[in-house]
C-alpha cells in the first residue's frame, strides 16, 4: 500500500511539473501584458499537432521535435501579438483590457474548428518504441515519456526564471510588466518587449505540447481539457508568477494522483476546484505569489 | 411580328409551349415517386465518440445507396431514400434543435440516431411530441423505451444491462471451465449514463456469481490523467478488470495496464472504446493482446455469411480500406430495417412509418443473418432478442470466444491472460 502512494506522489509530481509547463505561458502573458489568453488551451492543441505532424511527416523522434515546436510556436506567438492583439491592445491601454479577452474566445473557437476541418475529428496518437517502454526507479515504475516530462518541464521553468533574472532582455520584459510607463521613459519599447513575451509563452507551450503528444491522444478539442487546468494553477500559483505555476502545477498534480488513491477519482475535480476558490477567496495573489505587485 | 419577338409567348408557339411543360410535369411524375426523407442524427466531431460516428455514417450513407441503386421503395413506386445526416458532436442541446429542424423545417417523416444515449434520451421526447418515429440505433440507455412513447424504436440495441449480463455470464463460465477461478473484480467506468447503468448492473450481477468487487471506480470521461486510475486498480489487484469507455479514454487506460505491468486473469471491455477502429492500432498488438471485450456483432467468420453480407462487407472495405465493425453494421442493417417497414406502410407519412415500424417481425433474413440475432419489435418499442458476444483480441484480430458456439473453428482461448512480464 505504501508503494501505491509513493507511486501516486512521484505520478503526480511528474505530472504536476508539466501542467505547470502548460500554464508558465498563460501567466508570463498575464504577468507582463495583464491580458487573459483564452485560446491558451487551443493553442497547446495546436503544438500537439505539429508535434504528431513532424513525428508522422518528418520521421522525428518526438523529443527531437521538442525545439521545432518551439520555433514554430515562438513565430507564430510574434505574428499573433504583432499582427492580431497588438492593434486591439494599443486601443485599450487606458482600460481594461476586454477587448483580448473577448479576442481570443473568438480565437479559441476558431482554432478548434480549423484543426476539425485540417485534421478530422479523430484522436490521433505518435507512434515509437520509445514510448511504451518503462523504467524502474527504486521499485517505483515511470514511462518513458513521463520522464523526459517531468525532466524537460523542470529544465525549460528552470532556464526561463535565470532568462528573465539574468539578462538584459529578460529584466526589460520584468520592467515592462511592473510598470509599463515607467519602462517607456526608461527607452524599453514596450511593444518589442510584448511581441518577445508572447512570443516566449507559446513557445514554452510548444514545448509542452510536444512532451504532452506522446502521452495523449491528439484531437481538435484537446486543449479545453488543459486549458481550463492551466488557468486554475495560474491561479493558485499567484497570477504572473514563473516559479508559482511550477509549484501550482505540481500541487494539482498530486492533488489528483494522491487523492484519487483516497478518493473516488470524480472527486479530484471537486477537490482541486474547491481549492482553487477558497485560495481566490483568502489569498488572491495565490500560493505561491514570489513576485507582488 | 416585330412585336411577337419582345413578347413572352409569341402567339402561334404558344401551344407548343404549352405542351412542352405539361409533358415535363406528366415525365417527372413517372419516373420518380417523392423521395422519402431520412433525417439521420449522429455525433461527428467533439473528440469521444466522433470516430465511432464517421464509422455509423459510412454504414448509413452504403445502405441508401444500396437501397436506391436496386430500385427504392417498391410499394412506393420506386421512392429513393434521401438522407439528412446532421452532426450532434454529442451535444445533447445540439440534438435537440437537430431534432426540431429536422421535423419542423426538413419534414422528415422518420429520424435515425444519435448513438450517445445523453442525446437520444432528451432528443426522442422531441420526436415524440411531434409524433415522428425514431429509431435508436445504438444507444443503451434503459429508460430510452421504458417512457411509454409510442413513437421510438429500438431493434438493434438492448438496454446496457444486456451489456453487463454478458461480461458477468462470460467471467462465469470461463471460470467454471477450469483453468482459473476468478474471485475478485474491478469495475472501471466513464461517469456518465452508459457506464453508471453498466456499472449497476454488474455490481447487482458479480455478487450472484461470486466474485466480490474490489474496486468501483467511475472517473470523469476525457479526464487529463489515467495513471492515478490505473494505479489504483493495480493496487486493488483484481482477478478481472472491466473497461467501460470510449476510444479516447479506452486507449489510455489499456497503455497504462501494459505499461504499468497490471496483471489479471482478463480485463474485459464494454465494447465501446475496445471495439473502436482506432483501439489496435492507438495501443499497439502487445497491448492489446489477450484483451477481451463485449461486441454487439460476432465479427466475419460469424456473420458473413450471406451474398447480401458480402456485398456489404466487400464496398464498405474497398471505399474506406478499413473493416466494417459493429457501429458500421447496424448502421447498415438499421437502414434495411427502415426500409422493411416502408415496403409494408405503402405510404410515407409519419404515422403510417411508425405503425409498420410497431410490427417489425424479421427472422433469418439477409438483414438478421448480418446482425446475428432477429429482431421482433415488443409493446414498449424495444427488440429484446439482441445479444452482446465476448471476443478476444489476439494479434489484433477479435475473435468471438462467448457464446462458446459461436467461435470459429480452431481458435482457443487464452485464460487467464499471461503475466505482462511473460510476454514478448
Amino acid at each position: 500500500m505504501i508503494d501505491v502512494f509513493a507511486q501516486a506522489l512521484a505520478d503526480g509530481v511528474a505530472s504536476g511539473a508539466l501542467y505547470g509547463l502548460i500554464a508558465l505561458g498563460l501567466s508570463l502573458q498575464f504577468g507582463v501584458m495583464k491580458i487573459i489568453n483564452f485560446a491558451h488551451g487551443s493553442l497547446l492543441m495546436v503544438a500537439m499537432y505539429i508535434s504528431l505532424w513532424a513525428s508522422r511527416y518528418l520521421g522525428a523522434h518526438s523529443l527531437v521535435a521538442v525545439p521545432l515546436v518551439a520555433v514554430v510556436m515562438f513565430v507564430l506567438g510574434f505574428a499573433i501579438q504583432r499582427w492580431l492583439l497588438e492593434d486591439i491592445y494599443r486601443k485599450e491601454a487606458t482600460r481594461e483590457p476586454m477587448g483580448i479577452l473577448i479576442f481570443t474566445t473568438g480565437l479559441w473557437i476558431f482554432l478548434d474548428n480549423l484543426f476539425l476541418v485540417i485534421a478530422g475529428p479523430d484522436y490521433q496518437v505518435i507512434k515509437g518504441d520509445w514510448i511504451g517502454r518503462t523504467t524502474s526507479v527504486g521499485g517505483l515504475m515511470f514511462g518513458y515519456p513521463q520522464v523526459a516530462g517531468f525532466v524537460f518541464s523542470t529544465l525549460t521553468t528552470v532556464a526561463l526564471v535565470v532568462f528573465l533574472r539574468h539578462t538584459r532582455l529578460g529584466r526589460n520584459i520584468r520592467a515592462a510588466g511592473q510598470d509599463r510607463e515607467a519602462a517607456s521613459v526608461l527607452g524599453i519599447d514596450s511593444a518589442r518587449v510584448y511581441q518577445v513575451s508572447f512570443a516566449i509563452g507559446l513557445a514554452v507551450l510548444g514545448i509542452a505540447g510536444a512532451l504532452l503528444a506522446p502521452m495523449y491522444p491528439v484531437n481538435p478539442f484537446v486543449g479545453d481539457i488543459f486549458g481550463l487546468r492551466a488557468f486554475v494553477i495560474v491561479v493558485l500559483g499567484g497570477i504572473g508568477s514563473i516559479g508559482g505555476a511550477f509549484w501550482g502545477g505540481i500541487l494539482v498534480g498530486v492533488i489528483e494522483s494522491v487523492g484519487a488513491q483516497l478518493l473516488p477519482a470524480t472527486f479530484s475535480e471537486i477537490l482541486i476546484f474547491g481549492i482553487f476558490l477558497a485560495v481566490l477567496y483568502f489569498r488572491p495573489t495565490g500560493l505561491f505569489g514570489l513576485e507582488k505587485e | 411580328m416585330k412585336l411577337d419577338r419582345y413578347s413572352l409567348f409569341p402567339g402561334r408557339q404558344l401551344p407548343r409551349v404549352a405542351a412542352g411543360i405539361l409533358g415535363c410535369l406528366a415525365a417527372s411524375l413517372a419516373i420518380s415517386a417523392e423521395p422519402v426523407k431520412v433525417g439521420y442524427i449522429i455525433p461527428l466531431s467533439g473528440s469521444a465518440a466522433a470516430a465511432i460516428g464517421r464509422d455509423m455514417s459510412r454504414g448509413t450513407q452504403l445502405a441508401i445507396k444500396h437501397i436506391n441503386a436496386s430500385g427504392g421503395i417498391k410499394s412506393l413506386g420506386g421512392a429513393q431514400l434521401r438522407l439528412i445526416e446532421v452532426d450532434s458532436r454529442g451535444d445533447p442541446k445540439v440534438g435537440i434543435t437537430e431534432a426540431e429542424r429536422l421535423i419542423t423545417v426538413e419534414k422528415v417523416p422518420v429520424i435515425i440516431g444519435a448513438f450517445q444515449s445523453g442525446v437520444t434520451f432528451p432528443a426522442t421526447t422531441v420526436a415524440e411530441k411531434y409524433q415522428v418515429p425514431w429509431i435508436v440505433d445504438l444507444s443503451a440507455k434503459t429508460e430510452i423505451t421504458e417512457r411509454g412513447f409510442k413513437y421510438v424504436f429500438r431493434p438493434t440495441q438492448i438496454p446496457s444491462s444486456g451489456n453487463a449480463d454478458s461480461v458477468v455470464d462470460f467471467v462465469g463460465w470461463a471460470g467454471k471451465r477450469g483453468t482459473a477461478k476468478p474471485r475478485t473484480a474491478a469495475i472501471l467506468y466513464e461517469n456518465t449514463d452508459w457506464g453508471q447503468d453498466l456499472a449497476k448492473r454488474m455490481r447487482e450481477r458479480f455478487a450472484g456469481q461470486d466474485v466480490k468487487v474490489v474496486l468501483d471506480e467511475a472517473y470523469p470521461p476525457n479526464a487529463p490523467d489515467f495513471r492515478p486510475l490505473v494505479l489504483k486498480t493495480k493496487g486493488a489487484n483484481p482477478d478481472v478488470i472491466s473497461v467501460t469507455s470510449y476510444a479516447t479514454d479506452a486507449v489510455q487506460i489499456h497503455k497504462l495496464i501494459e505499461q504499468m505491468q497490471v496483471n489479471a486473469m482478463a480485463v474485459i471491455g464494454s465494447g465501446a472504446g475496445q471495439v473502436d477502429s482506432t483501439f489496435v492500432p492507438s495501443v499497439g498488438v502487445r497491448g492489446t493482446n489477450y484483451t477481451f471485450t463485449t461486441n454487439g456483432w460476432a465479427g466475419y467468420e460469424s456473420a458473413i455469411t450471406t451474398p447480401f453480407a458480402k456485398r456489404f462487407w466487400d464496398e464498405f472495405v474497398a471505399a474506406h480500406k478499413s473493416e466494417p465493425n459493429e457501429f458500421s453494421v447496424v448502421a447498415y442493417s438499421v437502414v434495411w430495417i427502415l426500409k422493411d417497414a416502408l415496403e409494408r406502410a405503402g405510404k410515407s407519412d409519419p404515422q403510417s412509418i411508425r405503425d409498420a415500424l410497431a410490427t417489425t417481425k424479421m427472422k433469418d433474413n439477409d438483414v438478421t443473418k448480418l446482425l446475428g440475432y432477429n429482431v421482433d419489435i415488443d409493446a414498449k418499442g424495444q427488440n429484446t432478442l439482441k445479444r452482446f458476444v465476448v471476443q478476444q483480441i489476439v494479434d489484433g484480430k477479435y475473435r468471438t470466444v462467448w457464446p462458446p458456439e459461436l467461435t470459429p473453428k480452431g481458435f482457443n482461448m487464452t485464460w487467464p491472460a499471461p503475466k505482462w512480464s511473460d510476454r514478448k
